[in-house]
């Protein structure tokens, strides 16, 4: 049964989420945030974050708690108004060639075809707090 | 919060010293059920006040999706499963296998859901001991 830990791991990252409120439109159709009840049992995070100047997150995250819980088989993307995607932060183990491996990012839009360029990443470690502090930090930037 | 579960103590009597409590159990998070008292009174260290606070506004502000009973959620992954298996034309053993190895590339973006919720089918059988056989589709 679950210990508590995943729970805990929630209400961390909700009242992170909570702190940038003033930035989501969570009136939005497409705005969905799990309840902890279901980040507990499912023990992943499924979550499309629609903030007021139209940008997404969308966020697939598996929550390992077999020690303290860490984030794996994740995917942040982050797109503009228009669907186009600013960044993406995921771990599928296709760039070995890359020291953060299989962590890594992408930049820019997606390309229709070919080689969607991956780089390493460009903080210690991402789970739901580091992306949301990015985030948060570029829409600072560019007010 | 250092404590996953704050530990609930019942009271025999409502006329206990709160002084008494204190000593007892200062520094520890703990809460207690008081007859007649409809609720938990919580002694909280500080730090573990300002993180209750700060959830319960965190739960007044943002919405969330409802909650659902294990059972349902377990059905639910097994349905979206099941569709993602009869999109893409494979298992999801075989999809999480093939693309772990590479063998897919990062692709369409439901992948990310599938690799997800086919971790959380194998974490929900494994706690629950749910099977895949017991789920109609809607």
């Amino acid at each position: 049964m679950p210990d508590g830990k995943i729970r805990a791991y929630y209400w961390d990252i909700f009242t992170a989420l909570a702190e940038i409120a003033d930035l989501l439109d969570t009136t939005h159709a497409d705005y969905s945030f799990p309840s902890e009840d279901e980040v507990e049992c499912i023990a992943a995070l499924h979550a499309n974050l629609v903030f007021k100047d139209g940008y997404r997150l969308i966020v697939h995250s598996w929550l390992d708690a077999t020690a303290d819980v860490r984030e794996y088989d994740y995917a942040y993307v982050y797109l503009d108004e228009e669907g186009n995607r600013i960044f993406q932060y995921d771990d599928a183990p296709h760039h070995p060639e890359l020291s953060t491996h299989p962590h890594h990012m992408h930049k820019g839009r997606k390309p229709a075809e070919g080689v969607d360029k991956a780089l390493p990443l460009d903080v210690p470690r991402v789970d739901f707090a580091t992306v949301l502090s990015k985030i948060q930090r570029l829409k600072s930037q560019t007010r | 919060m250092k404590e996953n579960v704050i530990p609930v103590v019942k009271l025999p009597r409502a006329d206990i010293e709160l002084t008494e409590l204190m000593a007892r159990f200062q520094g520890q998070p703990v809460g207690f059920q008081i007859p007649k008292l409809d609720g938990i009174l919580l002694l909280l260290p500080m730090e573990d006040y300002s993180f209750v606070t700060s959830a319960i506004q965190a739960r007044k502000a943002l919405p969330v999706r409802p909650s659902a009973t294990p059972a349902e959620y377990f059905a639910e992954t097994v349905r979206v499963l099941r569709r993602l298996e009869r999109k893409h034309g494979m298992t999801s053993a075989e999809f999480y296998r093939k693309f772990q190895e590479g063998a897919l590339q990062e692709g369409p973006d439901d992948y990310w859901e599938w690799r997800v919720r086919y971790k959380s089918l194998l974490t929900m059988q494994k706690q629950f001991g749910f099977s895949e056989a017991e789920v109609t589709d809607a």
